[in-house]
């Protein structure tokens, strides 16, 4: 069959940022997935609430602040040099996104370690009663994407150190950073849920 | 894009020869399992999960043999409690949503006019994951532990008190597989229909069948993490001693039937959506006209995305809801009924103003619209509370839910198994055969489920292994089980229909069908790379609005795996992007992922170490070499 050349597309750049890239909305879609089960846990939690005469239940203590509030702290903190490495990931030099990405990591596993702090300060199991496998759930599920996301981190800057830097890594950079804000996102309303809801609920 | 002059056209065959080396997958044993070639793949789904759909047939024969008469001994109740939940599981989890996610991933890519999904080695991966699942459910059930507990695996029944040993825990893992292959293949799909259409291609202009694997594909997404996290949470209460569902501690089984069926109730429609997506298709191939109300059916298409999620309590009027919430969830299934009934209006017209052609793939949607429309009108009598309570898990609900489901999604799937088996194979199905197909399936059908209301309204409870004489239910226990040996002897003419037009069948040539949508515009089969050279779409209606000569874009590179990504909306040319090859490391991850959800179910330590393994397979498959990176990529 004959066909007419109409578009010349060989001088269209080779990666597109933001949601001009396939992964942005892929990585936009997991945070719906992801979100969507937060969500459930969080209602979970509410309508576990409704079968108890009191909350924590009785025999429990209210949740220490102290880990909690540090951690919570420290993640609203990372954004910042997180919007950096978001802003240079287009353009910025090898070595400046390496300089970032190995704060990023580094905010990734101090918040790890604070986590786990935060499971003692419940004063309660996972087998206790309903109110704590609750507790673990919320906490276990962002404890799990925290883990996740760092993981992703490391191995992204032992790539920055070993590998030139391509326009799809540049990528991978970016969505990188969008997952993180909502690893942030999600907490600070789950820190407000598990800690501050024993006190008011 | 530049003003210079084109260059000289390349010969075609020399084209396709670049074309092919770039994206052809290696030969052999080694290439069949690294293949990232979405049709390769789909296809694969699609003769995967119809196996499923003829094992979890054969589980139904088994229970309609079972009921043909009183007090029958043929399976006694243990195996058949097996037996009614492995195929209700089947059936929804390892046939209809696979199935429906399949024809959209092999048909999608070629439909908006591109050479390969999104995230091909993803794509890889959530078939593997897939398969694993299913074999463990599968498996289980042949070695006599399969899950008992019914498909929706209700607390406290399915908890560790009342159902002690593995096979609960088997179904629980089996849903964490499937639904990570429907998310992988609903990011595939919504990846693919935003980025990668046609230049011209805009959202005005996108195929009926794309906005509804589009529409489904978002409902994948919202609904199937209420059942990974219930099931996860299930998995936990039977493994650690957690509490979710023990009332004893504080727990709730209610809790379990809201989570099920938050995402339950939207699984209806993620099976039906895409069949709607079919008929569409089909209707406005053989009716030879574009179709009427474009736009009332795609809003039709997300309304019913939308409402189908504000419905899931109407499976729980039984449980003693507060009154208030009652009428919400009433109004809201009757609600669903209007996106329904705009969209059977605009089908009628366009079959009203056409020239319809009584093709197969045309009559079962015939058959659509008569049983569908039956199994609709069951559905607003139950959304009506004081209905639903007096037929509340009767045979009248199994009735109902077979119209929607075969009605609803089985009859268009066959007509879209035969509408577009040219596409896949070359060849054309035999029409004559295909008749006899449709006639026994229709037939067969209504005579096994129609008396299925009356059983119902009689009061037989469904999930019984047997009955008694004196209830008088055996004569229309046995027209159902007659009925469901002529859906067999239907769908043995389907699959010898198959084996024979597979090598002798009339060849179908590019479109057979006259038909609108581009996937006609290549050859039948496909090959490696989809479209020879990416079209510039002119109308709605890509083939029957493109002139003589069609504008295609010219400029991607065919050294390596090249495609083009546009705007959302409006579908202009934006970057070019390269995709990968084929690859090991999906397997690997899968069985990885294998790994941990198996061991999971004897240890919580499974979760450990299958990280591991997980966590190694992430690491190859990030630092696996390239191949598609070309010379002066790097930015």
């Amino acid at each position: 069959m004959r066909t007419r050349a109409a578009i010349d597309v060989s001088e269209l750049p080779l990666v597109g940022f933001g949601h001009r890239a396939p992964q942005w909305w892929a990585q936009l879609l997991i945070v719906a997935i992801e979100g969507t089960m937060f969500g459930l846990a969080t209602w979970a939690y509410l309508y576990m609430r409704l079968d108890f005469a009191h909350w924590p239940p009785a025999g429990t203590p209210v949740p220490d602040l102290g880990a909690g509030t540090a951690n919570v702290l420290l993640l609203v903190a990372s954004v910042v040099p997180m919007v950096r490495l978001q802003r240079l990931a287009p353009r910025g030099s090898q070595a400046e996104l390496t300089f970032w990405m190995v704060v990023s990591t580094l905010i990734g596993v101090a918040a790890l370690v604070l986590r786990a702090f935060e499971f003692p300060a419940f004063h309660v199991r996972w087998d206790t009663n309903g109110y704590g496998s609750l507790v673990w759930l919320i906490l276990g599920l962002h404890t799990f994407h925290l883990i996740a996301e760092t993981g992703e981190e490391i191995v992204l800057t032992g790539y920055l150190f070993v590998k030139p830097l391509d326009g799809k890594h540049r990528i991978d950079l970016e969505v990188n950073s969008l997952y993180w804000y909502f690893i942030v996102g999600t907490w600070v309303p789950l820190y407000t849920l598990l800690y501050f809801g024993p006190r008011i609920l | 894009m530049s003003a210079h002059p084109a260059p000289a056209p390349v010969p075609r065959a020399t084209l396709h020869e670049e074309l092919d080396r770039a994206w052809r997958s290696p030969r052999g044993f080694v290439g069949w399992v690294t293949t990232v070639d979405h049709k390769k793949i789909a296809t694969r789904y699609i003769v995967t999960t119809f196996a499923f759909f003829l094992l979890g047939g054969l589980l139904a024969l088994v229970m309609r043999l079972q009921l043909a008469r009183p007090e029958s001994g043929l399976v006694g109740p243990d195996v058949y409690d097996q037996i009614f939940t492995v195929h209700g599981s089947t059936m929804m989890f390892l046939f209809a949503v696979p199935i429906m996610e399949a024809m959209g991933l092999y048909l999608v890519p070629l439909m908006v006019g591109t050479r390969n999904v999104a995230f091909p080695r993803l794509n890889a991966y959530g078939y593997w994951t897939f398969l694993i699942g299913a074999l463990l459910l599968w498996g289980g059930f042949v070695l006599n532990v399969g899950p008992d507990a019914g498909w929706f695996a209700y607390t406290p029944l399915s908890g560790p008190q009342y159902s002690p040993g593995k096979r609960v825990d088997i179904w629980a893992q089996m849903i964490t597989f499937t639904e990570i292959a429907a998310l992988v293949a609903a990011i595939e799909i919504i990846a693919t229909a935003f980025k990668q259409r046609a230049p011209g291609m805009s959202v005005n202009r996108i195929p009926l069948f794309v906005w509804a694997m589009v529409v489904t594909a978002f409902m994948i997404i919202f609904a199937m993490p209420a059942v990974m996290l219930a099931s996860g949470m299930l998995a936990l209460d039977r493994l650690v001693d957690t509490h979710y569902f023990n009332p004893a501690e504080g727990g709730d089984p209610l809790l379990w039937q809201h989570l099920f069926w938050f995402f339950g109730h939207p699984e209806v429609y993620i099976i039906f959506i895409p069949a709607q997506g079919m008929v569409s298709a089909i209707v406005t191939t053989f009716c030879r006209r574009p179709i009427f109300g474009y736009p009332a059916l795609v809003l039709s298409l997300i309304a019913t995305g939308f409402i189908g999620f504000g419905l899931w309590v109407h499976h729980m009027f039984a449980t003693g809801l507060p009154q208030l919430g009652e009428h919400f969830f009433t109004a809201a299934s009757m609600m669903i009924a209007i996106p329904s009934g705009v969209q059977i209006f605009c089908w009628i017209a366009t079959i009203w103003g056409g020239r319809p052609r009584f093709a197969t793939p045309f009559l079962f949607v015939l058959g659509f619209f008569a049983t569908f429309v039956i199994g609709g009108l069951t559905g607003v009598m139950i959304a009506a509370v004081p209905f639903d309570l007096q037929v509340h898990d009767t045979f009248f609900i199994v009735a109902h839910f077979h119209y929607v489901l075969l009605g609803g999604s089985v009859f268009p799937l066959f007509g879209g198994l035969y509408y577009w088996f040219p596409k896949f194979t070359g060849r054309l199905l035999d029409e004559r055969l295909g008749r006899w197909n449709f006639w026994l399936f229709f037939v067969g059908f209504n005579l096994t489920f129609f008396p299925m209301h009356l059983l119902g309204l009689h009061g037989m409870p469904r999930r019984v292994y047997t009955y008694l004489p004196e209830t008088g239910w055996g004569p229309l226990n046995l027209v159902a089980t007659v009925g469901a040996v002529i859906m067999a002897v239907a769908i043995l003419v389907f699959l010898a229909n198959v084996a024979a037009s597979l090598r002798h069948g009339a060849i179908a040539g590019d479109d057979p069908w006259g038909a609108d949508t581009l996937e006609w515009a290549t050859t039948s089969p496909p090959p490696s790379y989809g479209h020879m050279e990416i079209p510039v779409v002119q109308g709605r209606f890509a083939l029957w609005t493109r002139d003589p000569v069609p504008p295609v874009v010219t400029g991607l590179d065919t050294d390596r795996r090249e495609v083009l990504c546009t705007t959302t909306f409006d579908a202009e040319p934006d970057h070019r992007y390269a995709l990968p090859g084929a690859s090991g490391w999906p397997l690997m991850l899968a069985v990885s992922t294998g790994i941990t959800f198996i061991t999971s179910i004897f240890t919580p330590w499974g979760a450990v170490i299958g990280g591991v393994f997980v966590g190694l397979a992430v690491c190859g498959w990030f630092f696996d070499e390239r191949p598609w990176r070309g010379p002066g990529e790097v930015a």
